[in-house]
């Protein structure tokens, strides 16, 4: 096809700008007696509704293969000129705009040379157009099922407002419950207001939805596809306790006879291995921790099944497994970090446990033998992210209220800037039982029986108890979900986003959101507002029943040139190429996106990525330099 | 003097509208070639255009950090290295093979860029000896 394709030539005047400068009646005259240029026409402006008409026009009466449209940018105006091939029955990638007014006549005031060099830029666009292959736009049955990890505020957030929107919501979450970290905490930024109240309405609606499938205490083992199309398997481990038919009454966990220390009690507390997994857990039914359970271990103890009066405990002990086909993707694992037995110094969750009311103390900020603490440090690192400094505000004014005994140092690279933490600050210093002290370059702190002795530059003092607010820890399982789902993570183990900032929540593979604190620090606003971006990425992909278009310029392989290097595997920013069984590349289009470094990376010249092939990319060098008219 | 300008389609394509927009001044001996990516940018492409008589071969990408393809940009980098050793051994002098950065809305770093790239590539003067693909540049190499 590319010899005796039949090109027609359209050049936009611009009004002036383009047609004050270049010689447009001479460029015509030397553009007719090109080969292959079927007709060449000229018009005041061919983008506005009149100058398209007659661009049809005459594409009707006069039929060519190709047409160049030389005016503006083809990234502004290409696709109009397109839409009138597309009316013809033509393909679309046929059609070319090139740029001479701001590659031009805007950038050359000599008409003689803009002359000139609009002839040059036209010979380049001529000799690729020839080139230039029909290209399909293709799409794909894509299933309308979605599939969310994690229960805390934005995996819930998604999954009600996808549910909401009528898709089909399968949400996964590790733990026995679902409400995430704030479930755990007490008073929540920036109001200090009762956090399980705020979340505890979303975590009832989101396991009563009809159209969410909560699956708890599961993870994902398997998931096989790309956008569109996933089969997913889990792994449930056993409940031990039938969720419909508990009532909550807590007879099984009271008559359990073995028990051990309770993280999340900071370990001053012990749980039987039927527990409850925090108090106010939702849903309302225990589970067995079945590396203390006596029946797992020595196979004889029945106590929780005697106990229970609804025939709600079933002990299988083993895990099972359940699969699922869902067409997108949504991963809110949040942020990881566990509590221990911190009795001086305390992590910001452990930190969170013991100040709540909840919690091992009911509430009451204590050293670990129980003791009132007379002098409280709070520290927040100078690396760490923004909730760190969140966190070490809320906790001094919180030391300040809840132990009127005690004097709270603050411990800060810099005062906060103006907002809710200078606020809950300066509030802390004005009862004068509070102080600031700026946190020097390589502070330590270090916790023995006396207390928590912080040297801080020539400072150094003993503290009956610290907070230590660090960065949150990256959610344990990140490197196993990347693996799944074909996630990036950053150099300390955090999800990313390939464009945080136009695109917060799409993951570098299509079809996959990313919301909450698994890319990093997110408060609790932040994380609803990123589900809800999540939720939103989703529905816009496509709608239920329509099928997912693909991107039409991707890369193809050659399977004759390809040596199988993998090479290109390395390359894709996206994970869109695989080997097949034969030892091949193989583009998946449905995540490719186009960008063409695996065809410039491709030692065997193997790859092409269409509408950009290394032919049309020749034959327009060739068109820039030689002319082209060979 | 023949150039060829190859401009990413989102951030140096995008500079090259914001100096046109402005009449910024670029000198009339380049021609821009759009790409998707400076990525994409294929070795045997700007061997070819000093092959078919070019003086002196641009790219321009987005800044490292900000391309829309995550590290095109960065890859691109790589490769000029090894297009530019290239170019030594075919006896052209690498310097003609300039690659620097402009985002979207900086038409003017584009507009000088590309004076200060041509400016370079007059002081060099025309390529003498074209470069002839298909002949190995040095022996044993290819």
């Amino acid at each position: 096809m590319h010899s005796d394709k039949r090109i027609g030539v359209v050049l936009c005047a611009c009004g002036p700008n383009i047609a004050g400068v270049v010689d447009l009646a001479h460029l015509k005259t030397a553009l007719s007696g090109w080969p292959q240029v079927a007709w060449v026409e000229q018009d005041n402006l061919p983008c506005s509704e009149k100058g398209l008409q007659k661009v049809l026009a005459w594409l009707k009466e006069r039929p060519v293969d190709a047409l160049v449209v030389a005016g503006c940018s083809p990234k502004e105006r290409e696709e109009p000129f397109r839409k009138a091939f597309k009316i013809l029955g033509l393909n679309p990638f046929q059609v070319l705009m090139t740029n001479l007014r701001e590659h031009c006549a805007w950038v050359e005031s000599d008409p003689v040379q803009a002359t000139r060099k609009a002839e040059t830029i036209l010979a380049a666009a001529l000799a690729r157009v020839r080139k230039h292959e029909n290209i399909e736009e293709r799409s794909i049955p894509a299933r309308p099922e979605v599939l969310v990890v994690g229960a805390g505020p934005a995996g819930i957030t998604a999954a009600l407002h996808l549910a909401e929107a009528g898709r089909t919501v399968h949400l996964v979450e590790k733990t026995a419950a679902v409400g995430g970290r704030p479930a755990l905490l007490d008073e929540l930024y920036p109001k200090l207001e009762c956090s399980s109240c705020a979340v505890e309405h979303m975590m009832d609606e989101v396991l009563h939805h009809p159209g969410i499938q909560v699956h708890l205490l599961s993870e994902v083992t398997s998931a096989l596809g790309y956008a569109g199309n996933w089969k997913i398997t889990l792994a449930t481990a056993d409940r031990g306790v039938s969720v419909e038919q508990c009532i909550g009454c807590g007879a099984c966990v009271e008559a359990c006879p073995v028990s051990a220390p309770d993280e999340l009690m900071l370990l001053r507390s012990e749980r039987h291995a039927m527990h409850q997994a925090y108090p106010g857990a939702l849903p309302n039914a225990p589970l067995v921790d079945w590396s203390l359970c006596l029946r797992a271990r020595e196979g004889e103890c029945q106590a929780c099944l005697d106990a229970c009066g609804f025939n709600a405990v079933e002990l299988k002990g083993s895990a099972s497994a359940t699969s699922f086909e869902v067409g997108t993707i949504v991963l809110a694992t949040g942020s990881g970090g566990t509590s221990g037995g911190a009795r001086r110094l305390f992590t910001a969750f452990e930190f969170e446990r013991l100040s709540n009311p909840s919690g091992p103390t009911s509430g009451a900020i204590t050293i670990g033998d129980g003791d009132v603490p007379k002098t409280i440090a709070v520290v927040a690192d100078e690396t760490a992210d923004p909730l760190a400094l969140i966190n070490a505000s809320k906790y001094t004014w919180l030391a300040v209220h809840r132990v009127p005994e005690a004097r709270v140092h603050l411990f800060l690279q810099e005062f906060p800037g103006p907002g809710r933490e200078r606020e809950l600050v300066r509030e802390a210093l004005a009862t004068g039982r509070a102080e600031f002290h700026r946190l020097e370059k390589g502070a330590v702190e270090v916790e023995n029986e006396a207390g928590v002795e912080i040297r801080n530059g020539a400072e150094c003092g003993v503290y009956d108890l610290a907070v230590h607010c660090a960065s949150q820890e990256p959610g344990a399982d990140n490197e196993a979900l990347s693996r799944l789902f074909g996630v990036k993570l950053s150099a300390d183990g955090r999800m990313t986003t390939p464009n945080p900032m136009m695109q917060p929540v799409a993951a570098h593979a299509r079809g996959v959101y990313i919301a909450g604190a698994a890319a990093g620090a997110a408060t609790l606003r932040e994380s609803i507002a990123f589900g809800a971006a999540a939720a939103a990425g989703v529905l816009a992909l496509y709608p239920p029943g329509s099928d997912l278009k693909l991107e039409p310029c991707v890369s193809v392989v050659n399977p004759v040139l390809c040596s199988g290097c993998r090479t290109c595997l390395q390359i894709c920013p996206y994970g869109a190429i695989a080997r097949t069984p034969e030892g091949v590349a193989f583009v998946e289009a449905s995540l490719c996106r186009g960008c063409g470094l695996c065809s410039a990376g491709c030692p065997a010249g193997a790859l092409k990525t269409l509408h950009f092939t290394l032919e049309q990319v020749l034959a327009e060098v060739n068109g820039a330099t030689q002319g082209g008219r060979a | 003097m023949k150039l060829v300008g190859f401009l990413c389609n989102w951030c140096s394509y995008e500079a090259s509208m914001g100096a046109g927009g402005r009449r910024l001044p670029i000198p009339s001996d380049i021609v821009f070639v759009r790409v998707m990516c400076s990525g994409m940018v294929n070795p045997q492409a700007v061997l070819a255009a000093f092959a078919d008589g070019a003086d002196g071969v641009l790219i321009l990408g987005c800044h490292p950090g900000s391309c829309h393809y995550v590290d095109g940009n960065l890859q691109a980098q790589r490769r000029v290295g090894l297009i530019r050793a290239l170019l030594k051994d075919y006896g052209v002098n690498p310097e003609r093979l300039g690659l620097d950065w402009a985002s979207a809305s900086e038409g003017e770093r584009f507009a000088q860029l590309v004076q200060e790239f041509h400016a370079r590539m007059v002081a060099l003067g025309p390529q003498t000896q074209p470069l002839v693909l298909g002949e190995p540049p040095v022996e044993g190499v290819l």
